[in-house]
């Protein structure tokens, strides 16, 4: 009997030994909008805010673990000293941050101590040391548009919210046209709120000026054999303006690859792959007609979502330079809503920081991430300064020389 | 020999003659309907016989589980994991050191599956199904109470190997975004393993009771409920403030059992 009764005991205990074989969880806590008191305190929720919800780390070979070990002590002695440096408190940021692949990603903190805003903006760090970079020269090249050779119909509007510039240039084909649209921002929602002389350029292109896909205009006239998208220099928008802008330009859906997003408070807690699709707006074109995009180093977001897309048309193809590299779509204001992407307070209200990241993963049909990387053109032509200030736009000319020449 | 709790023997005897009838007077067999059992025989020996009919046995078995995959979501309320059902099957071999005391080595299959749903209003059409498959191995101590109906009860541990996993639900996509399509948010695909974050060893506790009955001469078949209880983390330790996801499963199993050797 002492057997059995040492058997029952011994089962007994190895029962209760097992609830004490796993660890108790962390109490983790929302770095959305919390509020912090001091250098340290500040620091654990940006430095959290990265570690449950940045979108990237599958592709990240940064420690984030050492590099808040690292980081910690500088926060500590700033706290010890009762302040810091405006450079100081900046460089502890960049050093958080610089290495990580969001091109989206901006973060911005106020330092408890002085009460400035210190800005870190990785993509803006990382694009500036490509050999091919330079600035946005939007202006300079749009005013040589209505001098240029043959040009016709020219429409412009330089606003503060989607200046937009439109016209055509002659064709291949004697007698016809090649449809010029660049616009700088993908906001033309809000830019009709404020008139209809806003958007004069698109309504000449689309026929509209509701993002109503192509119902007319210049895009749908015999008369164009060829399509051009200025998107260089523009800096994103609204994502679903891509539809009536972009969707509106051929005659079926086209895949631009997949995307998830988070599924945990885990680095690498992801949802499984959707195809992500730019659906054929209902009022389109027939998909016959050449479509060429124009992007450069500063075409960033939706600018390069279009890239990707117009690369992929049965006719598309993608003139320029390599992209920003931003080309992961966000939903701002909505961390809890995916426990991932922008968090803190932009207007440092409730707490004081704010992180400005993507909460979509998105790749090619190849599972290839561009973040942090951008879009590769079909024909590379590098932006020449000297040919600008010679009165040559050398990227619209090359595109048009390919529109003429097939080549 | 008087037992000293006769009310606790009473029960076991009243499961144990379910099926094979004794009459009993005190602590001694008096009859015993269906088997060779001599009437006289102690009744200590008919619930824990010193000698097994055979030392060894094996079988098989299959059944049902119920899985919950333990996980703090914190601040993440809105993400909210859930038990599934799955399926076991597996075979064992149990050796018998005495009448009582078994020791039983198995080689399974189990799905360890669960769900994932969001509750916030707008992404509520969010959800995964994710089922895995492990193969298990469990070492367990059985005790055992009867003779030619057993009711017994066992523990041990198991280790096992994570093997494949898929995935089905819909999840909030970038086309969504641009056309508020659920059309455009379906998956439907077999889980692909991510070597930084998936822990495929799986090891813990597992215990349990059931009910064997004698069907013929060497033929068992028995009735068992079994719990597996996850210690190790299903993630590896890829960053310090990971909170840990374990796996509790349930499985009701069915099967038989051959008894060897000469009875």
């Amino acid at each position: 009997m002492n057997i059995k009764r040492y058997t029952l005991v011994a089962i007994l205990l190895v029962a209760a030994l097992a609830t004490s074989c796993r660890k108790e969880p962390l109490d983790l806590v929302n770095p959305d909008r919390q509020p912090t008191s001091g250098y340290v305190q500040q620091f654990e929720m940006v430095w959290q805010g990265f570690d449950q919800g940045y979108m990237f780390w599958a592709y990240e070979s940064i420690d984030w673990d050492s590099m808040h070990n690292a980081l910690l002590p500088r926060f500590e002695a700033f706290d010890e000293a009762g302040y810091a440096s405006d450079d100081d408190f900046r460089q502890a940021y960049e050093d958080m941050c610089s290495k990580l692949h969001d091109h989206h990603l901006s973060v911005q903190v106020l330092n408890p101590s002085t009460g400035h805003v210190a800005y870190v903006q990785p993509g803006d760090m990382e694009v500036v040391t490509r050999d091919y970079y330079h600035p946005n020269y939007i202006n300079q090249q749009t005013a040589l548009l209505s001098s240029m050779e043959g040009v016709t119909e020219y429409r412009e509007s330089e606003n503060n919210i989607c200046s937009n510039w439109f016209c055509l240039f002659p064709g291949k084909t004697p007698g016809k046209k090649i449809a010029y649209l660049r616009f700088n921002r993908f906001y033309v929602t809000t830019a009709s709120y404020y008139g209809a002389t806003n958007l004069l350029p698109l309504n000449a292109f689309y026929g509209n000026y509701q993002l109503n896909g192509v119902t007319g205009g210049w895009a749908a006239s015999d008369k164009v054999e060829a399509i051009i998208i200025d998107v260089r220099g523009n800096g994103g928008g609204n994502a679903d303006e891509l539809i009536p802008l972009v969707g509106s330009l051929t005659n079926k859906k086209t895949q631009y690859g997949y995307s998830r997003i988070k599924e945990g408070l885990g680095r690498l807690d992801y949802s499984p792959w959707t195809p992500f699709w730019l659906p054929c707006h209902s009022h389109h074109l027939d998909g016959s007609k050449p479509v060429v995009v124009l992007a450069d180093v500063n075409s960033a977001s939706c600018s390069e979502i279009t890239a990707q897309i117009v690369k992929s048309f049965p006719h598309g193809t993608f003139i320029g330079e390599r992209t920003f590299g931003a080309t992961c779509p966000l939903l701002p204001g909505n961390h809890d809503l995916f426990y991932s992407g922008v968090f803190g307070d932009q207007w440092f209200n409730s707490c004081n920081y704010y992180v400005y990241t993507s909460n979509f993963d998105v790749v090619d049909v190849n599972y290839k991430s561009y973040e942090g990387i951008g879009i590769t053109p079909d024909i590379e032509c590098i932006f020449d300064l000297s040919a600008l200030q010679a009165g040559h736009d050398n990227q619209l000319e090359r595109a048009l020389e390919f529109l003429r020449t097939g080549k | 020999m008087r037992l000293k709790h006769p009310g606790r023997w009473l029960l076991v005897m009243l499961l144990s003659i379910g099926l094979n009838p004794v009459v009993a007077q005190n602590d001694t067999i008096v009859a015993f309907v269906g088997d060779d059992l001599s009437a006289g025989t102690p009744m200590k020996d008919v619930l824990f016989p010193r000698h097994a009919t055979a030392p060894w046995s094996a079988g098989l078995f299959f059944g049902s589980d119920y899985n919950n995959h333990i996980v703090n979501m914190a601040y993440a309320d809105k993400l909210v994991y859930t038990g599934e059902k799955g399926k076991t099957a597996g075979i064992f071999a149990q050796y018998w050191l005495t009448g009582w005391l078994s020791g039983r080595a198995d080689l399974l299959w189990l799905q360890k599956n669960y769900n994932m749903r969001r509750e916030n209003p707008y992404i509520s059409f969010c959800h995964t199904k994710t089922t895995t498959n492990y193969l298990q191995i469990p070492l367990t101590a059985h005790v055992s109470l009867g003779r030619a109906a057993k009711v017994y009860g066992f523990g041990g541990a198991y280790v096992g190997y994570w093997m494949s996993g898929h995935r089905k639900g819909q999840s909030f996509s970038a086309t969504y975004l641009l056309t508020q399509d659920e059309s455009t948010t379906y998956f439907d695909e077999d889980y692909e393993f991510d070597s930084r974050r998936d822990n495929r060893f799986d090891a813990g506790w597992t215990y349990g009771g059931g009910l064997q009955v004698t069907l013929f001469h060497r033929l068992n078949i028995f009735g068992e409920i079994r719990w597996y209880y996850g210690f190790t983390d299903v993630q590896k330790n890829y960053m310090d403030n990971r909170n840990p996801r374990y796996n509790t499963t349930r499985s009701f199993q069915f099967g038989a059992a051959y008894w060897f050797g000469n009875k």
